[in-house]
């Protein structure tokens, strides 16, 4: 039985390298065409914005040289800044949502037996599938003045007047969530498929409640699901801009749609990209610092027991 | 848009005239000779085949090809193919006929070579010899009679305080469409390099502006489902929403309208001059200048005289609102699109 | 170690004064739609008992054990803890302490915390909180690694704070689910052994399922054989071997021969096949139950009916072999130590002894198989 688990001999070692070396060789191979694909379509293109985000002149990619002028314009007008923040805070807002309505969802899901989970788990993905242009003229119909819930709430006497819906902060942010809730249901269900259904009931023969045994068993191991689920409805939503520019009418300013305007209508590329880096650095800085908060968190008694 | 089904349309045409007696199309002037024309695509393009591709069709035998498009793509195609011009007439509208003189891939258009010409009313033909408007487009206030009763006037009246939360405007990134700041501009004391005035009435009209319209398509379907009762839009479309039975009233302000103009150009380097000054002088004629104003209501550019049925709907029906039409510095307004841009956010993102 | 469980025990007489019925089940049954789980099973278990559950797997043991800590709830029947009926509550407010068979430790949580979990919810002070974490663990023997995760741990000490943490909320009924299964052979008895002195130490009434006789006979005061869904026989683990009342149980607990035959007039039993066994039964028909010690080799001069076997399957064991014999027909099972070198192999004939004396004739019963 001790042989098992014995060290390598040095004899070991000459039998085993080889098979190392395949194994290695295997893993760069399988994973070498998302590394090229990643490079040839997200690293080099990324490169050339940044490149480009430096560019003195404000069409297509006319001019030469190195300038910081976009730069200098983005942070030298509070404008900017605060449409940053906010774009910042809406996506905050939207994961927040998803969180609270997704986890819920994730949770249940994860604890039904696999084949009764597969056809939800593909009522959760069906909107996915969906257009995005298709999603939006359907919120149109609802949330528009003559819409669906307006006369839902008239006909209930709740409101005396259609109100206003469409074109508010509030309904950008509902069709975000609505959009970017399966990534969150996703993600909680698939680390809550990894908690043994078993530590609830020892919560529960420890006199835990079920609310006690949510807060102190369950959150804490699903933490790594929320944090992915968290990031992706994040990054998803402060780079979202269909949606401010048709639900928000161009009223909701939210990062995304400023850049695409400035790429697609303006052409002044530098700046469009000057402004895309700064949303791509400040939220890349913001995941990493609230992921690293989180990760410190995963660590008792000094180890890590998940991620 | 409804170009696949028009492009359908056009090849249907096109081939249905290849049937036509081939004996009496060779005796014809231009036959064997097919013009490639941009389009714009929908009812547009239609108009424009019935009343001018036809007709030039059974006099010369000239036929005309429209490659529905985007200005911006064919513009860009024909920068690109100079030598080989993919298109030999080329339509365009007055902030784009700024790059198509600049780029000097036209060639001018004089009134001996076409005689029609002379028929352009005054102040409608914006870049001197080049290009032959044939279509003005107004941007003008519009607003829903049956929840605003009283009538608005003038561009400034878009700040008025009983439209709180039910005016929309075209996004800043329409070049056209947003000619109404010019006017807010000039009625406030203002010009086209003093634009203070216009973003000052904006900031006033605010509280009022539910969203900012993408396009006209979008913009459109605001005023249909009531999301907003008041705003500014186009002549044409706005006669197509009554027509549709939406009460929708064009508003004619009183110190001047800001209009945009639709020009045909030939390219430089194609091979027919002559057939295609036949087709501008098709297009000038009053058969040719009545098709556009005929379906969809954009004002015609000569002294064609109008039937009434037609004359009622269109902005542009008399000396009088001909003389309304204000000139516009098209360079000027284009190279400041950026600046404009970003400030029209600012005023209402924030 | 003795210190605190006298703590223990005082703790309990000045809490509960309810009598001597710790845990009682009254005809409970559970279906699961037309499965039928465990079938109207009454059992009770006083202070300071353990008692086990003992069958195969699917026999319904677990089923029980987790009805009565809440998380099945019975079809019908009662449970009630402490004299109080608790059949409808959850698992909770119910006072058991249960050891899980995969222990489910808190993996996010130190062995300290995961013992002071249950002390948590039951809103005990801080400091009194701390100082029972430090009994528990000290009692446990594993009081330095009170700052482990439980991924640090072996199988063995994880058990060991399972047990220490459901012991720390001093429960009226300790509930051990497999204790054992999950670790390797050695262990196992060694830590059956910790196990029950613990267990014995602090007095409490436990309910413990296994499928392991051997677990079952060495730990248990008494022993609820079940087999589907239903009680097969109660008993001291003495009675249960000694006296099995049904051929399962006969056959459960130890190897042993069954055979099928009838009691003559004169008391002598003839199996099927015509193995006869002289001896004074009641008569009528029957199983006998031979278990491999009954059965000597001749040559030993052992007393009993002598016969002549001839040997079908042999396995060696180390302290002893394992002969599977055919004697007039029958199969049967002795267990022999031969000198080395000595081993019979198939085919062998030997002569051997019965001693009829202890053999028990179990009346056929129609309803049981």
């Amino acid at each position: 039985m001790l042989t098992q688990y014995a060290p390598a001999t040095v004899k070991d070692r000459y039998v085993r390298e080889p098979l190392l070396r395949h194994r290695i060789v295997t893993a760069a191979l399988l994973l070498a065409p998302m590394v090229l694909l990643l490079v040839g379509f997200m690293v080099v293109p990324v490169l050339q914005l940044l490149r480009s985000s430096f560019l003195p002149s404000s069409h297509l990619l006319d001019g030469t040289g190195f300038s910081l002028v976009q730069y200098v314009r983005f942070f030298s007008d509070p404008y900017y800044s605060s449409v940053l923040l906010e774009t910042f805070v809406d996506g905050l807002i939207v994961s927040l949502i998803c969180l609270v309505l997704g986890f819920p969802m994730g949770y249940s899901l994860a604890r039904l037996p696999p084949l009764a989970r597969r056809w939800r788990t593909i009522i959760v993905i069906m909107p996915l599938t969906l257009s995005l242009v298709v999603i939006v003229f359907g919120w149109l119909i609802i949330l528009g003045r003559n819409g669906l819930l307006n006369s839902v709430l008239t006909s209930l006497y709740i409101v005396s007047s259609p109100k206003q819906l469409l074109f508010t902060r509030p309904a950008v942010l509902v069709v975000l969530v609505q959009q970017f809730l399966p990534f969150m249901i996703l993600s909680i269900m698939s680390v809550v498929t990894q908690i043994n259904p078993v530590l609830e009931q020892a919560a529960a023969n420890l006199r835990a409640n079920r609310f006690v045994t949510f807060r102190k068993v369950i959150v804490p191991l699903a933490v790594p699901g929320i944090l992915v689920g968290f990031n992706l409805v994040f990054v998803l939503s402060i780079s979202a801009f269909i949606t401010p520019r048709l639900i928000g009418g161009s009223r909701v300013a939210m990062l995304g749609s400023l850049i695409y305007e400035r790429m697609m209508s303006e052409l002044n590329w530098p700046s469009g990209a000057a402004m895309a880096f700064v949303l791509f650095v400040s939220g890349l800085g913001f995941t990493a610092a609230f992921n690293a908060l989180a990760a410190s968190r995963l660590i008792v008694g000094g180890r890590r027991y998940a991620l | 848009m409804k170009r696949r089904a028009f492009l359908k349309f056009v090849a249907a045409a096109g081939t249905s005239a290849v049937a036509a007696p081939y004996v009496e199309a060779q005796s014809k002037k231009f036959s064997g000779i097919t013009l490639r024309v941009n389009g714009f695509g929908g009812a547009w393009d239609e108009a424009l085949v019935k009343s001018v591709a036809v007709p030039l069709e059974e006099k010369y035998g000239l036929k005309t090809q429209f490659i529905a498009g985007t200005e911006s793509a064919d513009f860009v195609k024909l920068v690109a193919n100079r030598n080989n011009p993919p298109y030999d007439l080329f339509m365009a509208d007055s902030a784009w006929m700024v790059e198509l003189v600049k780029a000097g891939i036209i060639e001018e258009i004089k009134a001996p070579d076409v005689p029609n010409i002379k028929r352009i009313l005054p102040g409608f033909r914006e870049y001197g010899d080049y290009g032959v408007p044939f279509n003005v487009a107004s941007i003008i206030p519009v607003y829903n009679s049956k929840y605003i009763k009283r009538p608005l006037t003038s561009y400034s009246d878009i700040a008025r305080a009983d439209l709180a939360g039910r005016a929309v405007i075209p996004a800043p990134t329409l070049d056209a469409n947003s000619l109404y700041l010019l006017g807010l501009a000039e009625e406030n004391g203002g010009s086209i390099s003093d634009m203070e005035p216009a973003y000052k009435l904006l900031e006033a009209a605010k509280p009022n502006i539910v969203a900012l319209a993408q396009t006209t398509v979008s913009e459109l379907q605001m005023f249909q489902n009531e999301e907003a009762y008041a705003g500014i839009f186009t002549d044409g479309r706005a006669y197509e929403l009554r027509s549709k039975g939406a009460p929708i009233e064009t508003v004619v302000p009183s110190k001047g309208v800001y209009a945009i103009t639709s020009y045909i150009n030939v390219v430089k380097g194609m091979k027919y001059p002559e057939a295609a000054y036949a087709f501008s002088e098709q297009l000038l004629s009053d058969e040719g200048m009545l098709g556009i104003p005929r379906a969809i209501r954009y004002g015609g550019t000569t002294d064609v005289r109008l039937p009434e049925d037609i004359r009622k709907d269109l902005l542009f029906n008399s000396p009088e609102r001909n003389a309304l039409k204000k000139k516009i510095d098209w360079e000027k307004w284009i190279a400041d699109h950026g600046a404009r841009i970003e400030r029209v956010n600012k005023i209402i993102r924030s | 170690m003795l210190a605190s469980s006298k703590e223990y025990e005082n703790m309990e007489d000045t809490a509960q004064d309810v009598g001597d019925l710790v845990v009682q089940l009254q005809s409970v049954s559970r279906h699961y739609g037309e499965t039928v789980a465990v079938a109207n099973v009454s059992l009770d278990a006083r202070r300071g008992e353990l008692v086990c559950l003992l069958g195969p797997s699917g026999c319904g043991k677990t089923t029980t054990l987790r009805m009565v800590a809440g998380f099945v709830e019975p079809t019908s029947g009662t449970i009630s803890i402490n004299s109080i009926n608790m059949t409808h509550q959850p698992p909770y407010r119910r006072d058991t302490g249960m050891v899980f068979q995969s222990y489910a430790l808190f993996p996010h949580m130190t062995v300290a915390e995961n013992i002071a979990f249950g002390l948590e919810n039951l809103k005990w002070p801080r400091a009194e909180r701390e100082s029972r974490v430090k009994e528990m663990l000290k009692l446990v023997e594993l009081s330095h690694l009170a700052q482990r995760v439980p991924s640090q741990l072996s199988g063995g000490q994880q058990q060991r704070i399972a047990l220490a943490r459901a012991l720390a909320m001093r429960p009226a009924v300790l509930l051990l689910d497999e204790p054992f299964s999950n670790l390797d052979a050695q262990l196992r008895v060694r830590m059956r052994e910790e196990l029950r002195e613990v267990i014995r130490g602090v007095n409490v009434t436990t309910l413990f399922v296994t499928h392991d006789q051997e677990e079952a006979l060495t730990m248990s005061d008494r022993i609820v054989v079940m087999n589907s869904g239903q009680v097969e026989q109660v008993g001291t683990p003495g009675e249960i071997y000694e006296a099995p009342a049904t051929p399962f149980v006969a056959k459960f607990i130890g190897w042993c021969s069954l055979l099928q035959g009838t009691v003559g007039a004169d008391g002598t039993f003839a199996s099927i096949a015509g193995l006869r066994l002289a001896g004074k039964w009641g008569v009528g028909p029957g199983t006998a139950v031979i278990r491999p010690e009954q059965i000597k080799l001749a040559t030993d001069g052992a007393a009993g009916q002598s016969l002549s076997a001839r040997v079908v399957q042999s396995h060696y064991y180390g302290a002893a072999t394992r002969l599977v014999l055919d004697v007039d027909g029958e199969r049967l099972t002795m267990q022999e130590r031969f000198p080395f070198g000595r081993h019979p192999t198939h085919g062998d004939l030997l002569s051997i002894t019965i001693n009829t004396n202890e053999i028990r004739i179990l009346p056929s019963t129609p309803a049981k198989s």
